[in-house]
């Protein structure tokens, strides 16, 4: 396998802040890339430059045999683009949208509307095909954006969240098109900050945070480095200061890490039944009721955990 | 022609997408007015004493003055804010990443904003023939003669007017406010340019409303039958004056004046291509100014009051006494305060001081006539953000969910531009009070009521700067300084009109309160 995009130590500051210190990784043509980061991390950043949207401060990329800085319009020809925010002409119609982005490819006649149809199939819009973007909900913009990024089969797909901020069921649907895409052959460079997907889509993954690659490998590589420590998800009560249970869980001997979102305090360790009973006394200690208690085998939130001292959502 | 293919088709959903808006429909509706207006007279073209009979080379030229002049001089608002549009909406960051070139890009968005232009020339055009059936002077259609003028005399400069909105949208400090009101002042001073410049004056036809043109045209046809015509040419409100009818055929197009005409297109060729060199493609690092900019003022991650309701958001959490209530208005009005007076560059509080001490050292006659006039157009672009910045701060969720924020913010956003007018009017209202000057002092006061309310409305109502720059720009132009005394609301010539702008500037109010409860529902 060889590889579509080789990103060479890309930068990116806005004005005073760097977004973006660094980075360099390969994507091999025909895998699924998911570079997963909390919010604020520098994944849009890295991708809009990959995109030839914005231009890099320093460093470049090549994408098919294309350098982002030098020859833009070559990469343009081969990429395409889900943004993380929705953009469509919302006084159009899907169909109209797709339309006018094939257009804006050079498609048209016939090839062109069989395209469109088929694109409003794999999206799963096609009853819905003529009604007036507007009307549509979240996850159905989000489905039409998908379609325009689509359209002109890139070889190499960027999709930025497009997961974020929608109903489980249209999440389900995208995520099964990212895989179905794959499948047909195009390369995917997915970002997110839900660990979930990243481990169900990607090949490979690289961990993002403060601008900076942290780790990069597949799953298994990656879980690795944390050894063989497990997750323990405590579910705790709504009224309950799970901030303060973590930082007393930390002390624990066996207790790697622990942190809290919301009324969830993962704690990780080497081995989840060596802790569990000082876990419960601990939150007995403190009055708090453990409502239930998951082991996790490794996956990358203990990853990202292991590497940041924080929880991949805060 | 793959350019060509991709050009068509980026203006027609452009086109498309603006023609489904409501602010199209209330455009044509403002084009079918003006049809109306110049049926039941209250419009026309008269040259002193006399005006052509209404035969279809008189209605078309007509017509054509009234497209040009109000469509070129106002639709230019109308149609600038693609590029915006697309920035917002974000399809113009994608459009970035696809094959598409700037300058194709940019002609795509010159033609759209041509159809919109022409559509509405079109509704004018169809009033004409209407008209020229209502007059019943002379019922023969003759076809060249009547879309000649729309075709030489309207097309080339709607093609103008297209392309300068690109412009202004590519260039990065002509983008805002500050673009609309340059654009107002250089499309009036065209005119007296080239009726008044003696070398210009032999090249009407370069002038680009036509009216230089026509008006030469015209004068000719005139001055054959009625040798003692002083040459007095005017559009506008009816006065009848004109009771002597001469016939006029139309323009004896020569190749020297289409291609006079047509020289406006090959100008707007080089504007596009002009503002294709600023355009910064979505990329704000690629166009220095505008990311100099982004930094001071409008980075959306810097955490900045962008609405009184974040700066004021605990005491909302809980039941309010009288006292609690007044404290936290004073914030809110505090907040606003801040708000609208924040942002100017150094230069403009410079400015704004220096017209205050000549408001002050002036005598009182030559304030009200020249200073406070200019006193109260400098601020033009802080009265302009009131009412709409929640709005274009992304913040309106935030800001029309927290409670009261009719009863308190409104208010609040109203009093802090009287009294910032107030503040810019201090040299003055000190010189009127040291001489004595009531009449002045409260046509002062009424506009000082008036200009806040005014923007206000506009603000709530449209959603843009936009609406208050051209309307305020346009009363303030005609009032104080053309010395019409209804919309005189300062007082320049005569006492102003107190009577008339208080009640009125009440009812804006009470307007803007209607849209903003509006968007809360909604
Ligand atoms: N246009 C911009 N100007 C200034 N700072 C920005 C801009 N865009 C993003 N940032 C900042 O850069 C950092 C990375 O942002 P982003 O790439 O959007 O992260 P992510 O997509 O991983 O959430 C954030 O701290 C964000 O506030
Ligand atoms: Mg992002």
């Amino acid at each position: 396998m060889s590889a579509i995009l080789q990103v060479q130590n890309l930068v990116k500051n806005y004005g005073d802040f760097k977004a973006v210190k660094g980075v360099s990784f390969d994507i091999e043509e025909g895998e699924i890339f998911s570079l997963l980061g909390p919010n604020g991390a520098g994944k849009t950043t890295t991708i809009s430059m990959l995109s030839t949207l914005y231009t890099p401060t320093s460093g470049d990329a090549i994408i098919g045999g294309h350098s982002i800085t030098k020859d833009p319009m070559g990469v343009r020809g081969i990429i395409g683009i889900v943004p993380q925010d929705l953009a469509l002409y919302e006084d159009l119609t899907a169909r109209e949208n797709l339309i006018f982005w094939g257009q804006m490819y050079n498609l048209s006649g016939k090839s062109l509307t069989t395209r469109v149809d088929e694109v409003l199939e794999q999206i799963g819009l096609t009853d819905k095909a003529k009604d007036r973007v507007k009307t549509y909900s979240g996850g159905m913009k989000r489905r039409v954006n998908i379609g325009v990024g689509l359209l002109h089969k890139p070889r190499l797909l960027f999709m930025d969240e497009p997961t974020v901020g929608i109903d489980p069921q249209s999440r389900r649907a995208i995520l099964d098109t990212v895989k179905d895409l794959n499948k047909q052959g195009m390369t995917l460079l997915y970002t997110t900050h839900y660990m979930e997907e990243a481990e169900e889509l990607s090949n490979r993954v690289g961990i993002f945070d403060h601008g900076e690659m942290i780790a990069i490998g597949t799953q298994k590589e990656l879980t690795q480095q944390v050894g063989e420590a497990e997750t323990l998800i405590l579910h705790v009560g709504e009224n309950d200061d799970s901030e303060a249970l973590a930082k007393t869980l930390k002390d624990i001997q066996g207790v790697q890490q622990a942190t809290a979102v919301d009324h969830e305090v993962s704690v990780v360790c080497a081995e989840a039944e060596e802790v569990l009973a000082a876990v419960v006394t601990k939150a007995n200690d403190r009055g708090i009721k453990i409502r239930s208690i998951d082991i996790r085998e490794p996956n990358l939130e203990a990853v990202f955990l292991h590497l940041t001292g924080r929880a991949l959502r805060d | 022609m793959k350019s060509a293919y991709v050009i068509y088709h980026l203006a027609r959903a452009d086109f498309l997408e603006r023609v489904r808006r409501y602010s199209f429909l209330v455009m044509l509706g403002l084009a079918v007015f003006l049809g109306y207006q110049t049926a039941i007279g209250n419009m026309a073209l008269e040259l002193g004493l006399y005006r052509g009979e209404f035969n279809s080379a008189w209605v078309g030229a007509m017509m054509s003055l009234i497209a040009t002049f109000f469509i070129g001089w106002f639709g230019f608002y109308l149609v600038k804010g693609s590029v915006a549009h697309d920035r917002e909406t974000g399809v113009g960051q994608i459009m970035a990443t696809t094959p598409l070139t700037r300058p194709l890009y940019l002609i795509g968005k010159w033609l759209s904003n041509f159809a919109v232009l022409m559509t509405m020339v079109a509704v004018l055009a169809l009033g004409a023939i209407v008209i020229q059936f209502l007059q019943g002077e002379n019922t023969q259609i003759n076809l060249f003669a009547f879309l000649s003028p729309f075709v030489f005399i309207v097309m080339p400069l709607m093609v103008l007017v297209a392309a300068a909105a690109v412009l202004f949208e590519s260039v990065p400090f002509l983008q805002g406010g500050f673009g609309n009101i340059v654009y107002f002042f250089a499309f009036i001073s065209f005119l007296p340019l080239f009726m008044e410049n003696p070398s210009l004056k032999q090249y009407p036809a370069f002038e680009p409303t036509g009216l230089g043109l026509l008006g030469s045209e015209m004068g000719k046809a005139v001055t054959a039958i009625y040798p003692e015509y002083n040459g007095d040419f005017s559009l506008g409100g009816g006065v009848a004056a004109a009771t002597r009818v001469f016939i006029w055929n139309g323009v004896h197009w020569s190749p020297e004046i289409i291609l006079a005409r047509f020289s406006l297109i090959a100008l707007s060729i080089l504007l596009i291509f002009f503002a294709a060199l600023f355009f910064d493609r979505f990329d704000p690092s690629r166009s220095k100014p505008r990311s100099v900019r982004m930094k001071s003022s409008a980075s959306p991650s810097a955490p900045e009051i962008v609405s009184t309701s974040q700066a004021v958001s605990t005491p909302h959490l809980t039941p309010l006494n009288k006292a609690a209530n007044r404290f936290s208005f004073f914030n809110v009005l505090i907040a606003e305060l801040k708000l609208l007076l924040k942002g100017q560059r150094w230069w403009w509080y410079v400015v704004m001081a220096g017209i205050i001490i000549a408001c002050l050292v002036s005598p009182s006659a030559a304030v009200r006539e020249f200073v406070l006039p200019i006193a109260w157009v400098w601020p033009i672009l802080l009265w302009s953000a009131m009412g709409n910045r929640e709005i274009h701060n992304n913040v309106q969720q935030l800001t029309f969910s927290s409670a009261f924020p009719l009863l308190r913010q409104l208010p609040a956003q109203w009093l802090a531009g009287f009294i910032v007018t107030l503040l810019v009017s201090i040299g003055a209202i000190i010189r009127f009070t040291l001489d004595g000057d009531t009449a002045g002092l409260l046509a002062l006061l009424s506009g000082a009521f008036f200009i806040p309310s005014l923007a206000l409305a506009c603000g709530v109502w449209s959603g843009t700067s936009k609406l208050f720059e051209i309307l305020y720009m346009l009363i303030w132009y005609l009032g104080p300084l053309n010395k019409l005394t209804a919309l005189d609301y300062i007082g320049s010539h005569g006492n102003g009109r107190p009577e008339f702008f208080i009640p009125f500037s009440i009812v804006l109010i009470v307007i803007a309160f209607m849209g903003r409860v509006r968007q809360i529902r909604t």
